[in-house]
């Protein structure tokens, strides 16, 4: 008896909840909705805002990494160097380099090395007061005299364009090999000798020539260098 | 004078856009070149002389902003100069499609002029299909973002065009 009154107590008071709870719900879903939708509104912007924060927070910890990395680097090279930052790139597609914010002012001259952690960005092509012009070491006018640090095999890096660059004048009897290091000579008396100038990529030995064909890949991202450093003096 | 010093200005402004690192590395996929379509436009809508003093200027600029050997730019945007004024005797530029057909021209005269100044100089910048390529999507982007920059030209010019005559209206008046 108990049980079958339960349910019939329990429909009719399901049946009277559904009725009272209708205003209710229609209060909380739609009337009380419009108070939500400025809440919701508010909470956006608030994500907005954080979203930037974070971003801003995130670049300057980028920003704090790089700087960390470059003050060890400057601290581990025995040479007078001046920290400069890359604020243009060529306004052409047929040359390679960019623009640095430092000059004569700091005592850059042209023909200076321009290095960063990776390895050689380029040198110096033409300086303003507070101003200059970095050549690329990809640029079809740049050479440099260079080694490959595992066999010591000289020969002259030239840009090729397309992001690599040549190893010159390597005879075909020399023993160099896929991945090889090359790093500056030192000779031509601007770059620090050992600096890193990229990896051996590609190899083609001809019969006919008496050279090789070595392409190297440099290590530096070119597109991605926001701050380089100068080499102002070898001497020190 | 006035009109002269603006679009000098405006040629340099152009030119700072252009090397911006944080522009192009990620806003722009080719880097585009302003002073085609202004050298053009400079042709189109200034005197010769005063037009071939602004594409001396523009070609400066270049070379100032560039790697490559100092003048080779200001030679090109002289020769692009000279090419537009002979076809604008030749042709009746007045139609806004011909206009795009005769920038993506000038890209590809520019392409090819470089490549012929570097083969000259015993270097090598890329086959000539690459370099076709290049500058025929480097000119469409180009294009593309001068529709952005260059209205803006035009409605400083008719700022300019009536503040003049108000300007001239009043010193009749005074006079």
């Amino acid at each position: 008896m108990e049980p079958g009154a339960f349910s019939v107590v329990s429909y009719f008071q399901e049946t009277i909840n559904t009725f009272f709870s209708f205003p209710v719900r229609v209060w909380g879903r739609y009337v009380f909705l419009i108070e939500t939708e400025k809440k919701n509104q508010i909470l956006n912007q608030e994500i907005k805002m954080l979203r930037q924060e974070n971003a801003f927070l995130q670049e300057s910890a980028l920003a704090n990494q790089r700087l960390r990395k470059l003050l060890e680097f400057k601290k581990n090279i025995p040479y007078k160097l001046v920290a400069a930052e890359v604020v243009g790139v060529d306004a052409s597609l047929s040359f390679e380099s960019f623009s640095i914010n430092k000059g004569r002012n700091e005592g850059i001259k042209k023909g200076m090395a321009v290095l960063c952690p990776d390895g050689a960005v380029g040198r110096i092509l033409k300086e303003a007061d507070s101003f200059s012009v970095v050549l690329l070491l990809i640029d079809q006018g740049f050479a440099l005299d260079a080694l490959v640090q595992r066999t010591r095999t000289q020969g002259v890096v030239e840009g090729i364009g397309g992001g690599f660059c040549q190893l010159k004048y390597v005879l075909g009897s020399e023993d160099v090999r896929l991945g090889d290091w090359v790093i500056a000579s030192g000779l031509e008396g601007f770059f620090p000798k050992g600096t890193i100038v990229g990896k051996i990529v590609s190899l083609k030995k001809d019969k006919l020539s008496a050279f090789q064909e070595v392409i190297i890949q440099p290590m530096v991202n070119f597109k991605k260098t926001e701050e380089v450093f100068v080499v102002l003096d070898l001497a020190l | 004078m006035w009109w002269f010093l603006f679009l000098a200005i405006f040629g340099l402004f152009c030119i700072v856009i252009q090397t911006n690192p944080i522009l192009n590395c990620y806003l722009f996929p080719i880097k585009p070149d302003f002073t085609i379509p202004l050298t053009f436009y400079i042709c189109l809508f200034q005197k010769p002389v005063q037009g071939c003093f602004l594409v001396m200027w523009l070609g400066f600029l270049m070379d100032l902003f560039s790697g490559g050997i100092m003048g080779i730019f200001l030679f090109l945007r002289l020769v692009l100069f000279c090419f537009v004024l002979i076809l604008k005797k030749l042709l009746f530029l007045e139609n806004k499609l011909l206009w795009v057909g005769v920038i993506l021209l000038l890209f590809l005269l520019d392409s090819l002029l470089i490549h012929l100044l570097f083969g000259l100089m015993g270097k090598n910048w890329g086959t000539l299909v690459i370099i076709l390529k290049t500058s025929v999507s480097q000119g469409f982007f180009t294009f593309l973002l001068s529709l952005l920059v260059f209205p803006f030209v035009n409605k400083f010019e008719n700022a300019y065009k009536r503040t003049a005559d108000k300007i001239g209206l009043w010193i009749l008046i005074k006079k």
